[in-house]
């Protein structure tokens, strides 16, 4: 059930993808809208995944490819928000390919059943869980928004606009969109990871246990401080915000794919 | 009975013979009024702008129509016919179809996706249609005519993209700053193009002007006519750091701004961007600005390299709508084609019609204990027998008539049927 729910949220997804690149290639109109209808009937067949696996497992995400699925969702639902909020649909062209990116990459891997320690089955590893998804969601869209803020500015900057300039948002959207995902992504970060720290200090009796995953994501927490310091304090804004969010999201694919593989430790992938 | 569009454009007259040949709208009753004098014109509608003077008409006799109205448009005008005749086009049936087509969706203007001409057609129309000069034909054609320019506008980019300089420095102030609306604006000098390019903005929604000029009595004078505020030009570097636009149009000999000044403004603005318009020549400003973050400097060149490249642009969605044109023009002229068979569709039935009435009186004489409800049930019944009969000749003729063979089939159904000539 949650695999046909997933495969085929990922068929609207892939569908939505190519309406969205369709639509910065030629007209938009009709072609954009088509996409925005796709992307919610995605979201939609993939919140049920979501739901159906919250029902059979009654446990967060424990291995990579659930939590990747998992990470999809909340990408797609803050990219939706972002959407309304900003009336823009266009973003959704470098999103909605980076959800495909997460579910498909999801759907792939193989799903090995872990079970969750004893310690851990509370309402503080669901918090962690949540607050740190979400919180990186955010952050995902920021990099979506700074990787257009870079296309669209180099554009202007070469002084030959073409087409993709035309179907580009403006700078300042598309500045404000990162804005907006890097204060809605921090403290949600933060809130994650105090919870998690909390939640290993009632697990183990000690707030950090030096793994991979810990380590960078304070690294990551560090380096978004000092961006959104950096913005709301020093005026940092254009080109250079929109690289150091492109960096600051390599940092989260970093810590929370890739980080455990080096040290290995408490959590599970 | 044939569609026609006889007149001149930019294409084909000169600016002089045009205005000669200009048709105020409060003529145009006139005129239509002493068009409806040609027996061989039965509809018609009248467009007259800078551009072009055309007339549309369904007329009965093409040479017939087009002399009466040469003769027209030279008496009226005080010309001989040989001084604007070379200048026109006569189109008729689908090529004057077409071109109503394409004039309306503005393939024809002079500036590509220009949306004034929609407006001006639909004006010439309802002249015309005020005058009851219209008909079922001509009423068709704008109708759909209409109905296509707004396809389109919506389905392609013809309209989207800027083709002046003052509009496209718009088109890029609003990539960078969203919405001009309460921008400030900072003209340093007061050239005529600075001038128009601030006019525009105006009317794009920027909040203030200010104005930086050597001569401080005129920046006064036109800040005063914008309702903004003069600044002494020595200060006008200063002024940057409130102004979202700047555009620089002094005559002076050298660059009056360099990169490290914008260096210096940026780093005062704290990275708020700045979009630059140097319209000057030579140059008052160092093209190295633009590679500093959040500067983004234009010159006129540059400007001109915009226009170009979003006219070629306009003209690659200027290919996809002729093809749309030429779909819809095809559709139009199938259901023009279609109502010359309408009269024979019209009498087949008649006449069947008639003998089945004939039939049916004939039968419910000799059936006298019929009751209403069976006669009107045997009615019914006949009635649906000759529908059922006739469905497929009827389709079948429509189907033909937009085909060359047409009128060979209108022919044969005549005589099958016994259909004398009307």
């Amino acid at each position: 059930m949650e695999l046909s729910f997933t495969y085929l949220a990922l068929l609207f997804y892939l569908s939505a993808s190519l309406a969205y690149m369709g639509s910065l290639a030629t007209r938009p109109g009709k072609l954009l809208r088509a996409a925005g209808i796709l992307g919610r009937v995605g979201f939609v067949l993939h919140t049920g995944a979501v739901v159906v696996h919250l029902y059979q497992h009654g446990r967060p995400p424990a291995n990579l490819g659930d939590w990747l699925s998992f990470y999809a969702w909340a990408t797609a639902a803050v990219y939706i928000i972002a959407e309304i909020h900003y009336e823009s649909k266009v973003v959704g062209s470098f999103a909605i390919p980076l959800v495909v990116l997460l579910l498909g990459a999801s759907a792939a891997l193989p799903k090995t059943i872990e079970t969750l320690s004893p310690p851990l089955k509370n309402f503080g590893v669901w918090a962690h869980v949540v607050l740190t998804l979400l919180g990186n969601a955010a952050f995902a869209l920021a990099c979506c928004g700074a990787l257009m803020y870079l296309v669209q500015e180099w554009l202007l900057k070469s002084r030959h606009p073409g087409v993709l300039f035309e179907r580009l948002p403006s700078l300042k959207l598309l500045d404000d969109l990162c804005h907006f995902s890097l204060t809605l992504g921090f403290p949600l970060l933060t809130l994650g990871l105090l919870s998690g720290v909390l939640l290993s200090y009632s697990a183990w009796g000690s707030f950090l246990s030096w793994d991979g995953r810990q380590i960078w994501s304070t690294v990551t927490w560090v380096f978004y401080a000092a961006l959104l310091h950096g913005r709301l304090a020093g005026g940092w804004r254009g080109r250079k915000a929109a690289i150091l969010s492109i960096i600051g999201f390599c940092g989260v694919v970093f810590a929370s794919m890739l980080a455990n593989l080096l040290i290995r430790g408490t959590h599970a992938f | 009975m044939e569609i026609i569009a006889l007149g001149l454009s930019h294409k084909t007259a000169p600016i002089e013979l045009r205005e000669k040949l200009h048709i105020p709208e409060s003529e145009l009753p006139e005129i239509l009024e002493e068009l409806s004098g040609c027996g061989q014109i039965l509809e018609r509608m009248i467009l007259s702008t800078c551009n072009r003077v055309e007339t549309y008409a369904v007329v009965d006799d093409v040479e017939g129509a087009r002399r009466f109205l040469v003769e027209l448009l030279a008496e009226r005008h005080k010309l001989l016919p040989e001084a604007f005749e070379p200048s026109m086009y006569l189109l008729t049936a689908d090529q004057a179809i077409r071109h109503i087509f394409r004039v309306a969706s503005s393939l024809d203007a002079m500036v590509v996706g220009e949306s004034q001409i929609l407006g001006q057609v639909k004006a010439a129309y309802a002249a015309a249609l005020e005058r009851e000069a219209t008909g079922p034909i001509l009423n068709a054609l704008m109708e759909r005519a209409f109905r296509v320019a707004k396809r389109v506008r919506t389905e392609t980019g013809i309209a989207t993209s800027a083709v002046s300089v003052s509009t496209a420095a718009i088109e890029l102030a609003k990539k960078i700053f969203g919405d001009l609306t309460g921008r400030t604006v900072m003209l340093i000098g007061a050239g005529k193009m600075s001038e128009l390019s601030a006019k525009h903005l105006l009317a794009d929604g920027v909040g203030t002007v200010l104005v930086a000029n050597r001569n401080f009595d005129r920046a006064v004078e036109l800040a005063e006519r914008w309702g903004g505020r003069a600044v002494r030009y020595d200060f006008a570097k200063l002024e940057m750091l409130q102004a979202d636009i700047v555009i620089s149009s002094t005559g002076a000999p050298h660059q009056i701004l360099s990169k490290a000044d914008f260096e210096e403004i940026i780093a005062q603005r704290r990275n708020r961007p700045i979009f630059v318009i140097d319209i000057a020549v030579p140059r008052d400003i160092d093209p190295k600005a633009n590679e500093i973050d959040n500067v983004y400097l234009y010159d006129l060149d540059d400007l001109k390299g915009v226009v170009q490249a979003n006219l070629r642009e306009r003209q690659r969605e200027a290919d996809l709508a002729e093809a749309m044109i030429d779909r819809e023009v095809r559709q139009f002229a199938g259901w023009l084609t279609s109502l010359h068979v309408v009269p024979t569709i019209v009498a087949m039935r008649k006449k069947i019609e008639s003998i089945r009435e004939e039939e049916l009186q004939r039968i419910f004489a000799k059936l006298q204990d019929l009751t209403p409800e069976e006669r009107h049930a045997i009615s019914l019944m006949t009635g649906s027998i000759v529908n059922k009969i006739l469905h497929d000749p009827t389709m079948e003729l429509k189907r033909q008539s937009a085909l060359k063979e047409g009128h060979l089939y209108v022919n044969v159904l005549r005589r099958l049927f016994g259909i004398k000539e009307e």
